[in-house]
């Protein structure tokens, strides 16, 4: 069973990148993109993802508030926040908000993969060079 | 008008004129000395020939008295005689007591005696024991027995035959009835009583007197006689001057000469007597009577020396304290200059810099204004407005705080500088600094205050203009790292995520023939990727941390406090109190970049190994507070390493635009505390 992913970057080459990166696994299937928080949350009504590998800052809504909102709405969907910030702060509120992990951008060639996986196997995944703000990890 | 004269001589002058004064005064002394010795010696000549007048005179008298009353004693016996003889003849014992009572009444004569007609003495007191003796042979028995009218005869100096002295017969004759030659009447006086006389008058020490027969000038007496009464009777000897004098037909005169007896020179006056018997001659001699002028003459040129030497002294002084009033005046107009160059450099200076001055005296309630302060104040140079009148110029929140402040300074002494608004009823705002401070006696006591207000209108609208341009400078700095720190995130963040992205994709497909040459410098390409990644988001941090916008001063000092610590080695506590709020974004932003600042000055200058920053609230008022135990601030003597020196002055200007208070204590080896306190919202 293949896991489905929606992709929310206002960076358009960058979520293309990721779609053809993730899609090398076998068992991954981007279902869809948004270029910002709120088309990320319809999207992922719509879509009903397994995850969503949400950025941080984007313009207008953030996306640890569209976490927020999806985790509300869909708490089956999982969400992974996918960041260039590694601020302690930004990591716990993206947690508090309902995400299961928090990757930064300059690692996603390694660790999408792993933080995917473990996301939907039900860890909560910290990637490299983001502090554990619960203190578990 | 002798300063104003003495003031404007040179010096060379000055001494040619005390000199020039000095001997004219000397020179006027010795003249009027010479004058009043001349008129002394003259006055001392004339008194001479009145005194030796006068004596002659009372010497005539004198000597005429005694003729005279000497006469009339022999005249009355002449004519007692006579009566007898008319009678019937001379009763000698009535005769005898008669003579006896006229020789009583007459001391002057040595002896009343009356010879017959032949010249025999029949009658006398003390009639010689050697038995009757004749005067016949006597001139003036034959001049009065030879001419009947004849008067009184007074005889030319003789020897007696009784009493062997020199005498002078004065003879009177007695005639009988019909007329007849009976006799004379005569006595004798003794040339020795003259003697008495003559040193009876003072006439000085070496005075001299001599009697001469007015006939032929033979000298009957003389006093001193150094060879005895009568050892010059006869002489006829006189000086050329008195001759000359005689030969005009002078009776009564004086003159200078040399006298016979003992060759001093003597003033002579002399008298013919008016009966023409007798010459009177008195001498004064010319050495005492010059002892008294001499005596003057030596007084005199004593009190002229004594005058040149009090006049030289005093010309000395007079020119020492020109001298000294010259120099202090010299000085004085030295130091006048320099008070007025110094005067109008300061007027020069107070107008340039917008300061004027002012004093007030307490002991005399006098306030002086500077021409300048009149100036800022827009008042006529020389005013002088009361304090309160001064007040209006400000407003009144200004003018009570420049009350408080005098009335410390008057009290206490403590100086002040305040900065006072002016009030202006239209256009921009005016500000004046004010410094003030107390006046001391040599006491201490308070007598005064005195200060200054300079124009900082210029200066204030400088500064907040500065301020302005700097919070804008500030804003401007933010707003660009802002941007830029986004620019960072949004393109060359996510660009780089891709190329990771794309260096991953290639790498999953690389070919087995392209394994070998390219997997190295693929997988060196995506950890250069991840590094580039990395230091962008550093640069994002250092630019403008999100957690200072997003969380707030707190969250953002505790990831830079925890990064410092970890970059230099340093403890870094952070303490901040439960609940500090949010503060805004300048205000954050300063004390973030103050807390930067300050220990980015740690690291350079404090070599410190803890760091205490604490945030919290004097009341309602936000406090940061950074404190080290490094080694202090180093003094301002101490050269200081290129390029420090700023850290301060950045700190209190952002301090300055958060509109907040800086304070820094210090103190060598006992390491360095920043205080800022915001105003409470």
């Amino acid at each position: 069973m293949a896991i489905s992913i929606l992709i929310v970057d206002d960076h358009s080459m960058l979520r293309r990148l990721l779609k053809r990166h993730l899609e090398m696994q076998e068992d991954f299937t981007v279902v869809g993109e948004a270029e910002d928080a709120l088309e990320g949350i319809a999207k992922a009504e719509s879509l009903l993802p397994d995850l969503v590998i949400m950025d941080v800052s984007m313009p207008g809504m953030d996306g640890i508030e569209a976490t927020r909102t999806i985790r509300e709405r869909l708490p089956q969907v999982k969400v992974l926040m996918l960041t260039l910030y590694a601020s302690n702060e930004n990591c716990a509120r993206a947690m508090s908000s309902g995400a299961s992990g928090y990757l930064l951008k300059d690692s996603v060639d390694d660790e999408i993969e792993m933080a995917v996986r473990s996301v939907m196997e039900g860890s909560t995944y910290f990637g490299a060079g983001v502090a554990d703000p619960l203190g578990q990890g | 008008m002798a300063n104003s004269l003495t003031s404007k001589l040179t010096g060379n002058r000055f001494v040619l004129f005390l000199v020039a004064l000095t001997l004219g005064l000397n020179l006027l002394t010795v003249s009027l000395s010479c004058i009043f010795l001349v008129k002394s010696r003259q006055l001392d000549a004339k008194n001479v020939a009145v005194a030796t007048q006068n004596l002659t005179q009372v010497l005539e008298q004198n000597i005429t008295g005694v003729i005279n009353k000497a006469d009339v004693g022999i005249f009355a016996l002449a004519q007692e005689v006579a009566r007898q003889i008319a009678s019937g003849g001379v009763d000698g014992r009535k005769l005898a007591r008669y003579m006896a009572q006229a020789q009583s009444l007459l001391p002057e004569l040595e002896g009343l005696r009356v010879a017959d007609e032949r010249g025999r003495v029949r009658y006398g007191l003390d009639s010689p024991s050697g038995g009757p003796y004749s005067c016949g042979d006597r001139d003036y028995f034959k001049q009065l027995r030879d001419n009947p009218g004849e008067g009184l005869v007074v005889s030319r100096p003789v020897k007696g035959r009784i009493t062997g002295k020199w005498i002078i017969i004065l003879a009177r004759r007695i005639s009988r009835p019909d007329g007849s030659f009976a006799g004379v009447a005569f006595g004798a006086f003794a040339l020795d009583r003259m003697d008495r006389l003559f040193t009876s008058i003072d006439a000085g020490k070496h005075g001299a007197f001599a009697l001469r027969d007015g006939r032929d000038l033979a000298l009957v007496a003389r006093y001193p006689e150094p060879e005895g009464t009568g050892s010059a009777i006869g002489q006829t000897k006189m000086s050329n001057e008195f001759l000359e004098l005689q030969k005009k037909g002078v009776t009564a005169g004086t003159y200078d000469a040399p006298s016979g007896l003992d060759r001093r020179m003597r003033a002579w006056g002399f008298r013919k007597f008016a009966d023409q018997r007798y010459f009177i001659f008195v001498g004064l001699d010319r050495n005492e009577l010059l002892a008294e002028w001499r005596k003057e003459v030596f007084g005199t040129a004593l009190y002229l020396v004594l005058f040149a030497l009090v006049s030289t002294v005093t010309s000395r002084c007079i020119y020492l304290a020109w001298q000294r009033n010259r120099a202090a005046e010299d000085a004085q107009r030295a130091s006048n200059l320099a008070l007025l160059q110094s005067e109008s450099a300061l007027t020069e200076a107070q107008r340039v810099a917008h300061i004027g001055n002012w004093r007030w005296d307490a002991n005399t309630d006098e306030i002086w204004w500077s021409d300048e302060l009149c100036r800022i104040y827009e008042k006529a140079p020389g005013s002088a407005p009361s304090f309160e009148e001064a007040q209006k110029n400000y407003t009144p929140e200004s003018a009570a705080r420049l009350a408080a402040a005098v009335q410390k300074a008057w009290q206490t002494g403590e100086p002040y500088i305040i900065e006072l608004e002016r009030s202006v009823v239209t256009g921009p705002k005016r500000w004046i600094q004010a410094r003030g401070e107390a006046v001391r006696n040599a006491s201490g006591a308070i007598e005064g205050l005195r200060g200054t207000a300079q124009d900082i209108t210029g200066l204030k609208e400088a500064q907040d203009s500065t301020k302005r341009y700097a919070k804008r400078l500030i804003t401007l700095e933010e707003d660009l790292r802002k941007k830029i720190a986004t620019e960072l995130h949004d393109d060359v963040g996510q660009e780089i995520t891709a190329l990771s992205l794309n260096l991953a994709f290639i790498a999953k497909h690389l070919g087995k023939e392209a394994e070998t040459d390219l997997r190295p410098v693929l997988d060196e390409a995506r950890v250069l990727a991840k590094r580039v990644n990395s230091t962008v988001r550093g640069l994002m941090n250092a630019l403008r941390p999100t957690q200072l916008d997003e969380y707030g001063l707190v969250s953002a000092l505790r990831t830079y406090t925890e990064q410092f610590a970890q970059r230099t080695g340093i403890a870094v506590t952070l303490q901040a109190a439960p609940g500090f709020p949010r503060l805004g974004s300048r205000k954050e932003t300063a004390l973030f970049r103050i807390s930067q600042e300050a220990l980015n000055n740690v690291v350079k200058h404090a070599a410190a190994t803890k760091v205490t920053v604490v945030l919290d609230s004097d009341g309602n008022s936000p406090r940061l507070t950074i404190t080290d135990n490094g080694n202090g601030l180093v003094p301002k003597a101490t050269p200081r390493p290129p390029g420090s020196g700023y850290g301060l002055t950045i700190m209190r200007e952002r301090t300055a635009l958060a509109d907040g208070r800086f304070r820094i204590s210090s103190a060598p080896g006992m390491g360095t505390s920043v205080v800022i306190e915001l105003e409470g919202e």
